[in-house]
């Protein structure tokens, strides 16, 4: 039990390490390539945004609360933005309230996010949602409403595409 | 150059910096409406302009050596030169010129000190130049770039970074007081000097912005550069101009208050982060769960006929990756999920595909061992003390007697 308390102490410690450089070094700094930095950078990948002018970089925070499918053209997406940047790997948990501002907006024909997809293959496919709607929090704390029911988890956890979730049904 | 040339060269660079002040979206905390409103005037105009010249765009957004950022500061230049053009055509900028040019001359001192306060204090705290990561210390010297070799070996010395620190910080402080501005940008200059050169030496990609605050520091000597020629090579004293608030604002209380806000969010934005997070050495942060290097002692397949890949070492990167290091020394990066509930690790690569592996610690023998399913094979490893590695250990020597 001590030993699960310190290491979940250890692991919510960690989120508020903040380290300094420029996108190219900290991607460099994990052993990254030059032909997946262009990926990365042209995705805004993982902590691609983190990094900037080598100084420790100050992001807003964005929690995506929910994502309500109105049809399979439109969905509304609901969600809170930090009013001031903090840095980076500040843990949105121990912001207060009022420390954000809510935002609903509407997407209409996301790639993603649409009545025609399953949470399993969005959640799967997590990293394209970010060019959409970029959030801080994890995905498994986002409510889905209105979205197919959960489909069983395939065994080999690659994304799903969309033409395979259709042959499911 | 005649006198009213040089006059115009020297409002347009003036202008030319003040809309950069304005615009350039540099990572401040509590401005960062600033980056919303530089993206929101500019990121359409630049992407046709970068259209226009035929130039590849990657990432709309403007961040540092970004080519955006370099068309930015060409769009910049372009206004300025308007502004500054059609500014002589207006009676109240005659009237009003110096003052108006002592105004935007102070914004851009307090500016510098602002951005010299934040770079100062982010070195000081050892948070720019960090401590290498486990990965990079066991990659072969000739296989790192300049830029990270820089990084990592700034980062391996404390007290150097407190030196360079306090190199920016100080200054810093010189350029708030009227009296010792001249030093201030004097030794900002020199501190500049050194930071544009290590950058286009080393591949830094900060290679715009430090240059545009040179340019900055020698704007704001320009009015004295003839009295330190002659100070210097001449030798001959003579009265330095010195920049005060006192000729615009003559109120005193006014310029005070106004000034202590300013230096108060200075603070706040340099120095109040470390404060609220009680870090004040990177280096002894804890890191996360699992991070370090681990030696492979085994690799096993669950079928003969697998090809076995020849993993020589895997690392547990700070910022949640995971690194396969080959047998010929080469790195493979993935980033990574840690689900310590079902103890796996899930490795996402730049086109998304997901590795799952799940994983086993011994705390005991320090021993980590990782299973794929998916792909039959066993990966046996142990704990590597990294920190006992010879570039971490802080060795200083008086006399070589000693070693």
């Amino acid at each position: 039990m001590k030993n699960s308390i310190f290491i979940i102490l250890l692991t919510t410690i960690s989120f508020n390490i903040m380290v300094a450089q420029t996108k190219v070094i900290a991607h460099k700094s994990h052993s990254g390539k030059s032909n997946t930095f262009a990926k990365a950078y042209k995705n805004n990948l993982f902590d691609m945004r983190n990094s900037n002018f080598g100084l420790p970089g100050n992001q807003t925070l964005y929690v995506l609360d929910s994502v309500i499918a109105i049809n399979d053209t439109m969905t509304i997406i609901k969600k809170r933005e930090s009013i001031v940047c903090h840095k980076w790997g500040t843990d949105y948990k121990k912001l207060k309230k009022n420390d954000f501002k809510s935002i609903q907006d509407t997407l209409v024909n996301s790639e993603i996010l649409n009545a025609g997809n399953s949470i399993v293959f969005i959640k799967a496919n997590q990293h394209q949602i970010y060019s959409e709607v970029y959030f801080n929090n994890t995905i498994d704390e986002v409510v889905f409403i209105g979205f197919k029911p959960h489909y069983q988890w395939i065994e080999d956890s690659r994304p799903v595409s969309r033409t395979s979730i259709k042959k499911e049904k | 150059m005649n006198f009213q040339l040089k006059t115009f060269v020297f409002q347009w660079l003036i202008v030319f910096a003040l809309l950069g002040v304005l615009f350039i979206p540099f990572s401040f905390r509590y401005l960062s409406f600033q980056t919303d409103v530089s993206q929101y005037l500019f990121k359409d105009i630049l992407v046709v302009l970068a259209d226009l010249c035929n130039l590849k765009i990657v990432n709309p957004e403007i961040s540092s050596d970004a080519t955006t950022m370099y068309l930015l500061f060409f769009v910049m230049l372009f206004f300025a030169l308007i502004i500054t053009g059609t500014l002589s055509f207006f009676s109240f900028w005659k009237i009003h010129q110096d003052k108006i040019l002592k105004t935007i001359q102070l914004i851009l001192t307090f500016y510098l000190a602002l951005v010299l306060l934040k770079y100062g204090f982010d070195k000081i705290f050892k948070a720019q130049f960090y401590l290498p990561e486990p990965n990079t210390l066991f990659t072969p010297l000739g296989m790192l770039e300049k830029d990270i070799l820089f990084w990592s070996t700034m980062g391996t010395s404390r007290s150097y970074n407190i030196f360079m620190g306090l190199m920016e910080v100080v200054p810093a402080m010189f350029l708030l007081y009227h009296k010792t501005r001249n030093l201030g940008l004097f030794i900002t200059l020199g501190v500049l000097i050194n930071v544009v050169c290590v950058n286009f030496s080393f591949d830094i990609s900060v290679k715009l912005f430090s240059s545009f605050l040179l340019l900055i520091t020698l704007v704001l000597l320009a009015p004295n550069l003839k009295t330190f020629l002659r100070l210097f090579i001449q030798s001959k004293v003579s009265q330095l101009k010195v920049l005060s608030g006192k000729n615009i604002i003559q109120k005193s209380t006014i310029r005070i208050s106004i000034k202590t806000i300013l230096i108060l969010f200075f603070l706040i934005e340099s120095f109040y982060p470390y404060w609220q997070m009680g870090n004040f050495n990177d280096d002894k942060m804890p890191r996360n769960y699992l991070h370090g290097a681990y030696e492979v002692t085994e690799v096993i397949a669950s079928n003969p006929q697998i090809n076995l890949p020849l993993i020589k070492r895997v690392f547990i990167h700070r910022s949640n990756y995971f690194i396969f290091q080959y047998e010929d020394d080469s790195m493979e990066d993935y980033h990574l999920e840690i689900s310590q509930t079902h103890q796996t690790f899930t490795l996402t690569n730049y086109d998304s595909e997901k590795i799952v592996l799940k994983y086993q610690y011994n705390s005991n023998n320090k021993t980590l061992q990782l299973t794929s399913f998916e792909l039959g094979i066993e990966i046996h490893t142990q704990t590597i003390d990294w920190k006992s590695l010879p570039l971490l250990q802080p060795l200083f020597h008086w006399t070589v007697d000693e070693i």
